[in-house]
């Protein structure tokens, strides 16, 4: 890219890249020449010394005040995991959060585009679904835990069909959005070449929403994680929530602390794999920047 | 090649469609909604645990008068809005003084994309240990859910800021403080706001969760211990209720946001 | 003196709009008793204020929208619907298609057609070397700059070998030097095409370089055609000469009465 607006431009694309980790500071372009290798180095200088400073202070502060067992130091927490590590039983909970998660993903962001592209294409199915859409989605899905396992048990179709709900409306306002957005001169463009308006739905509106429905799949993800930790808490014998819960049974912290320090470290891959998914196969549909964590 | 194929163009824009008409069919879904529940209720499941819609309703009314269910919806919301509040405020000061200062950026970056990803739920059974059942650990909560995503979007936010206002600024004698307070803090409100809107959601669910797995007041504990009476209209009454103050909540704000912000070229 | 438009009676026109009106549902015209006619093969921009509706006239003939009232014919047709014999090239670039390569996107209309893909591609390659762009084909609409976005919209039009080309002011939004340059290549193009052209702008040296007449549009609301000019500066023109600073003044005092005329009617 050219022009004044270079550095901006590449700096706000970077962000979407990185997954908008890694934000650039204020209206400053990359500065020229060997102070590129300087910055870097001082950045990760401070960088180290901000994460040593906060184990320090967590080590300190959970010795010196005595809460070895409330809320046990790095040290400990870390042993731990790495303990849970070797006996495979962290990444065997791992697994499970994650097969469910993404079984309840991949039904409800089908579902979710297919919804949110009628309902975005054809007025009538909007009218009528609308009322629906605006009133669930600010239910959250953990409220129909307590319906869902009353009629369901607290069976792995209750936990998939809460994700289902997660996804699907997310993915849908977004899809819907995402036809609405479609500029009117390539809808325009493709009438006068001729094309019926299942062409134009194939060939234009379909591909145009792609970067809004992928925004709503990236977004539900992260949702549906939040989701699976309290339903399999509720009613799991298997799964990171699971452990966590048996952690906080028997008072043990440093095991509710590898619990959770496994479930940041799976949101973080499958948000990155996901994104790096998108940008391999269907680059071209990337978004264009996210804004939402 | 001139095949002229001339097709009918479907007008499937919204405003092909009068206002009027789009309004009475969204009526009439939910009507026939209601009816369908309440049909389907009557006539084929078990009452136990599938209430219909006139005893959600009937429920609702004697909860609300009874007062149970009126108390629960004050102190789900309050706990909402006090840490809605706190968590967007400490969000936005934090993102502001990252997005504008490069030292603090580089310090805080790595905590920031650590604890992002982790779900507020988690922290669910930590902070009922420290804090115990009340109300600090769900304050604790909230600001956490709120905090990382109005944070994320007012650093959006700021590296969208043009640089032609802070050469502006500048040319003018502006001195950093003054910069940060009339170009950044005004330009990156958007962003906060928007940053906002997620976290008001962000933060119902992580309400919600907590008093389900920790709580024993709020809509959450109501709705997920009728279960245990059987009491499915209640739990009903309790969601439709969730579901109505969620709503109603997202409106104010974008009725706030058009109010008093609309100078500030807030992006919906 | 401006010439009026004289065509001889017995040359049917290949484009026709008769006493067109246009307005959208309950607000002021934009166009009202609008009469234009092309000869087939000639290429007429029309020029007016902002805001004559100019743009409007492009849509009516591309029949994205229906006048209210009069009849548009082409090739002895009514036009309704929008169709491969009447190609268009918009403003801006958001016709293109950002997740086509440049080939991919020349080919559009050809894919629709059902031309099998090896022949599209030729075909595509063959428009893209012949407006400047070879080299390109690979390339996404974001890595173009402006000038070379309308040139693939042009590449697209030509591959069709559409009869008629509607042009929206395709080079409004480009620098001066790449305006010229383009609007010497588009000349050249022509030249050798033969198309029928009508082409929207608001530049009246563009007027004279590309139009064999110009028409001139009065201001809003319910505007017309005020005055057709002929322009018969022989081709290849250039800027320069005294002939077209001639035509360029004539064409100016219209222009400006009418702007004034408009410029009034909005403080009023």
């Amino acid at each position: 890219m050219t022009g004044p607006h270079a550095g901006e431009a590449d700096t706000a694309k970077k962000a979407s890249l990185t997954g908008s980790r890694a934000i650039s500071v204020v209206g400053q372009s990359a500065p020229i020449g060997p102070s590129i290798t300087k910055r870097t180095l001082t950045d990760v200088l401070i960088a180290v010394l901000s994460i040593g400073c906060l184990f320090a202070v967590w080590e300190f502060a959970s010795r010196t005040f005595g809460l070895l067992l409330l809320f046990p130091p790095p040290t400990v927490t870390l042993r731990r995991f790495a303990e849970l590590m070797a006996t495979g039983e962290l990444e065997r909970a791992g697994l499970f959060s994650l097969l469910r998660i993404f079984a309840g993903f991949f039904v409800g962001s089908l579902a979710g585009i297919f919804l949110g592209l009628l309902m975005g294409s054809f007025v009538n199915v909007r009218a009528v679904a609308e009322p629906y859409v605006h009133f669930f989605r600010f239910v959250p899905p953990l409220a129909w835990f307590a319906p869902v396992m009353l009629w369901f048990g607290s069976g792995e179709v209750a936990r998939t069909i809460l994700i289902v709900y997660t996804t699907i409306f997310i993915v849908a306002l977004n899809a819907m959005a995402g036809v609405a957005a479609v500029p009117r001169n390539k809808t325009r463009m493709a009438h006068t070449f001729g094309a019926t308006d299942a062409e134009v739905f194939r060939l234009i509106t379909l591909p145009a929403c792609a970067p809004y429905i992928f925004t709503g799949m990236r977004i539900a993800l992260g949702n549906s994680f939040m989701t699976i930790v309290v339903a399999e808490i509720l009613g799991a014998r298997d799964g990171l929530g699971y452990l966590i819960n048996n952690g906080v049974l028997f008072l043990d912290v440093a095991l509710v602390f590898s619990g959770i320090i496994a479930l940041g470290i799976l949101g973080f891959l499958s948000d990155a794999v996901f994104s790096l998914l998108i940008r391999r196969f269907a680059g071209q549909f990337a978004p264009p920047h996210s804004t939402s964590g | 090649m001139s095949n002229p194929r001339g097709q009918a163009i479907q007008r499937f824009a919204i405003d092909a469609m009068p206002r009027s008409r789009a309004f009475f069919l969204s009526i009439s879904s939910i009507v026939a909604g209601l009816l369908i529940w309440q049909i389907s209720a009557t006539v084929l499941f078990d009452s136990i645990l599938y209430p219909s819609a006139l005893s959600t309703l009937v429920a609702l009314a004697s909860e609300m008068t009874r007062g149970n269910l009126g108390k629960d919806l004050t102190i789900t919301f309050g706990r909402v809005v006090a840490g809605f509040a706190m968590g967007s405020f400490l969000g936005a000061s934090l993102g502001l003084l990252m997005g504008s200062f490069r030292s603090v950026r580089t310090f805080f970056s790595p905590m920031v994309n650590f604890f992002r990803f982790i779900t507020p739920i988690a922290w669910v059974a930590p902070a009922t240990i420290w804090f115990g059942i009340g109300e600090t650990s769900k304050l604790f909560l909230v600001v956490y859910a709120t905090l990382f995503i109005v944070l994320i979007n007012t650093m959006t936010g700021i590296s969208h800021i043009h640089r032609d206002r802070f050469r502006m600024a500048r040319s003018f004698g502006a001195n950093p403080l003054e910069i940060f307070w009339r170009i950044t803090i005004p330009a990156s409100v958007p962003f906060i706001i928007t940053g906002m809107r997620i976290g008001l959601g962000n933060s119902f669910m992580t309400v919600i969760g907590a008093e389900m797995l920790a709580g024993n007041d709020g809509l959450g504990y109501l709705i997920y211990s009728s279960r245990l009476f059987y009491r499915s209209d209640v739990m009903f009454a309790g969601i439709i209720l969730l579901g109505v103050m969620g709503f109603a909540a997202d409106w104010l704000f974008v009725l706030l946001r058009r109010r008093a912000l609309s100078r500030y070229e807030v992006l919906s | 003196m401006p010439t009026l438009d004289i065509r001889p009676a017995e040359v049917e026109p290949y484009v026709s709009l008769a006493a067109v009106s246009f307005q959208y549902h309950r607000a002021a015209p934009i166009l009202s008793g609008l009469d234009l006619k092309l000869a087939r093969g000639e290429f007429f921009t029309l020029l007016g204020p902002s805001g004559c509706g100019k743009t409007t006239v492009l849509n009516l003939l591309a029949g994205f929208e229906r006048p209210t009232q009069g009849q548009i014919i082409v090739a002895g047709k009514e036009v309704h619907v929008p169709g491969p014999d009447r190609v268009v090239i918009f403003q801006g670039d958001d016709s293109l298609l950002n997740w086509l390569t440049t080939l991919e996107n020349i080919e559009f209309g050809l894919r629709l057609a059902g031309i099998n893909a090896r022949e599209r591609r030729a075909l595509a390659a063959d428009a893209l070397q012949s407006v400047g762009l070879s080299g390109q084909g690979d390339k996404y609409p974001h890595q173009l700059s402006g000038g070379m976005k309308q040139r693939v919209q042009i590449a697209r039009a030509l591959v069709c070998q559409a009869d008629i080309l509607l042009m929206d002011e395709p080079f409004g939004a480009l620098d001066a030097q790449t305006r010229s340059l383009l609007q010497d290549e588009l000349a050249r193009i022509w030249v050798e095409s033969r198309r029928t052209v009508l082409f929207i702008t608001h530049d009246i040296s563009e007027a004279i370089i590309l139009g064999d007449r110009i028409g001139v549009m009065k201001a809003g609301p319910g505007s017309a055609i005020s005055e057709v000019i002929v322009n018969d500066l022989s081709r290849p023109r250039s800027r320069g000469t005294v002939n077209f600073a001639d035509m360029y003044s004539r064409i100016e005092q219209l222009v400006s009465t009418e702007v004034m005329r408009s410029m009034q009617g909005e403080l009023e």
